[in-house]
């Protein structure tokens, strides 16, 4: 992975996203609209792109022709989809992922465009119950998550009980991450 | 999830399922009865060999060996030991009553009791609970069933000196007629001294009934109104044993909720303010109150927990939380997530065994399972 990345929104979150790219020596731009938060940034030595709306001139600026992938990173599942629906519109193969807070907005995302849907807080209610069940530790759940070959989407709920991971391939209802499933 | 909550949460499927098939047993019976006390059987297939007094009490005694199924349904429900007892006499003679009926309306009878009768006693190891009787309510009881004798068998002997009294049963039946202060009257005390009696039998009797609806009655109405205010009572809470007690209320509790609920017992502590929907079930229990207050983390048997989640709305609220835990128990596991990446550290100083730092997991998700669709 060598390319460069953008991340969208400035949030609670964002914070530790940033963090990770910036320990992983990946190049990435942060697309936002706080211009106070724009110019802590700036001074911190990060390419930030301040715009009023995440419209396509915004994604342009940030570096979209270059990018590989974009990050959506913000609270507002409203923003949230805006964003992925600029990004895909601009490049129907980019790689988006996103956050969302809200459980229903996870088929919006996809239909959307998005191809990687985090709902946080279910995806830290998910480890912190497997933890609580087996005394498993959650970095280590969180890890065996990543380690799967397949893609893991953390934006539905836990409704298939039976193993195997097929299912978590295409279809956008259903899915859910492994680490309540398995054992 | 290990193998040993799967299957407790099948057997107390089984065990649930079995309590309505007796209340099921219970509700045909007293229906077959009626039914036969109504109208005599047309086409019974035994009814050649059955006498007609028996044809015709197996009637109403159905009825009450339904009413008393349905009391077992009840004390089944509650894990009451006696109510296992009370299936594995009555819902025999449920079968027997409907062989004895034998008519096709009884069919139905005959084969739920026998299922019922087969599924409580599989699952009869889920039935353990002792009727802890007070002292107060024995003698209730006591007293109750001495005045019954008492005038049974004094209206028997003085039966010359009443009107209408020939048998043991007569004076059963005018004792409980005067007890319960119905007084139908067609027996009459003939003399002073069955008059004297008869002064006494209705004093006694009453005060008897009276202690006992009392007693008896009284803690049910209170226990049902203690559970409707959402109180807990201690002896709800004494059973708990490898449950998840989760401290305070906040989005992360009800999503822990949604996860955990059918596998494990969830035992909730929050504030009244914390906006904590008081429920209690078979999955669920509530405690309205501080999660700081080491009494509550005590009532929660916080000792035999599983595991312990402090879910309250901020790091300090949470920080407070584990180390009152951690004062009452000494090595239960405790789990608490930190809403800013900068106490991780503190928590896990206050004693929790696991803090998860949201953001970090949010930032590791996004990112690498992005970078890896990306590949």
């Amino acid at each position: 992975m060598s390319g460069h990345l953008i991340v969208v929104g400035y949030d609670t979150w964002t914070d530790a996203v940033i963090e990770l790219l910036r320990s992983s020596k990946i190049s990435y731009s942060i697309l936002l609209t706080d211009k106070e938060a724009a110019e802590n940034l700036r001074s911190e030595g990060e390419e930030v792109v301040c715009v009023s709306d995440f419209n396509e001139q915004a994604f342009r600026d940030a570096g979209i022709d270059r990018a590989d992938a974009v990050l959506v990173a913000t609270l507002d599942d409203q923003q949230n989809i805006l964003a992925v629906l600029t990004a895909t519109d601009i490049d129907e193969t980019m790689t988006v992922g996103t956050f969302t807070s809200r459980e229903r907005d996870g088929p919006k995302l996809r239909r959307a465009g998005a191809d990687v849907i985090v709902n946080l807080g279910q995806a830290v209610a998910e480890l912190i119950a497997e933890t609580a069940l087996t005394g498993a530790e959650p970095q280590q759940l969180l890890e065996e998550i990543l380690a799967e070959e397949t893609i893991v989407e953390l934006a539905q709920p836990a409704q298939v009980t039976g193993e195997g991971t097929e299912s978590h391939e295409q279809s956008d209802a259903g899915i859910e991450n492994d680490a309540t499933t398995k054992r | 999830m290990s193998a040993d909550i799967d299957t407790s949460v099948n057997s107390a499927r089984g065990s649930q399922f079995g309590v309505g098939l007796v209340f099921a047993v219970g509700i045909v019976a007293v229906i077959t009865g009626i039914v036969h006390i109504t109208y005599t059987p047309i086409s019974g297939v035994l009814e050649p060999y059955i006498p007609e007094v028996i044809q015709g009490a197996v009637g109403f005694t159905g009825t009450v060996t339904g009413f008393i199924l349905m009391v077992s349904g009840y004390s089944l429900h509650q894990r009451y030991r006696v109510g296992y007892y009370l299936a594995l006499v009555f819902l025999p003679i449920a079968t027997i009553q409907g062989i004895v009926q034998s008519s096709i309306t009884s069919l139905p009878l005959i084969i739920l009791s026998l299922i019922a009768l087969v599924i409580v006693h599989i699952n009869r190891s889920r039935f353990q609970e002792q009727v802890d009787m007070t002292p107060a309510q024995l003698a209730a009881m006591v007293a109750l069933a001495g005045v019954q004798l008492y005038g049974t068998v004094g209206t028997y002997s003085l039966r010359d000196q009443f009107d209408g009294v020939n048998s043991v049963l007569d004076a059963f039946y005018f004792t409980i007629v005067t007890a319960s202060t119905v007084g139908y009257g067609d027996i009459e005390a003939l003399t002073a001294q069955a008059r004297l009696f008869t002064i006494s039998v209705l004093v006694l009797g009453t005060a008897s009934f009276a202690v006992a609806l009392g007693v008896l009655l009284g803690p049910m109405i209170e226990a049902r109104l203690a559970a409707s205010l959402g109180r807990v009572r201690d002896r709800q809470l004494s059973q708990l044993e490898d449950h998840i007690i989760i401290l305070g209320w906040s989005e992360l509790t009800s999503q822990l909720i949604e996860e955990l609920s059918e596998k494990v017992h969830i035992v909730v502590i929050a504030r009244e303010d914390s906006g904590v929907p008081d429920i209690q079930n078979q999955e669920r229990t509530t405690l309205v109150g501080d999660p700081t207050e080491e009494n509550i983390l005590e009532r929660a048997r916080i000792e035999r927990a599983k595991s312990v989640i402090v879910a309250t709305t901020d790091d300090s609220k949470d920080a407070f939380a584990i180390l009152t835990a951690r004062e009452i128990t000494g090595d239960a596991q405790i789990i608490a997530t930190a809403a800013n990446s900068e106490n991780v550290s503190k928590l896990e100083r206050a004693g929790a065994n696991v803090v998860l730092d949201p953001a970090h997991v949010g930032a590791q998700l996004l990112v690498d399972s992005t970078l890896r669709n990306n590949e």
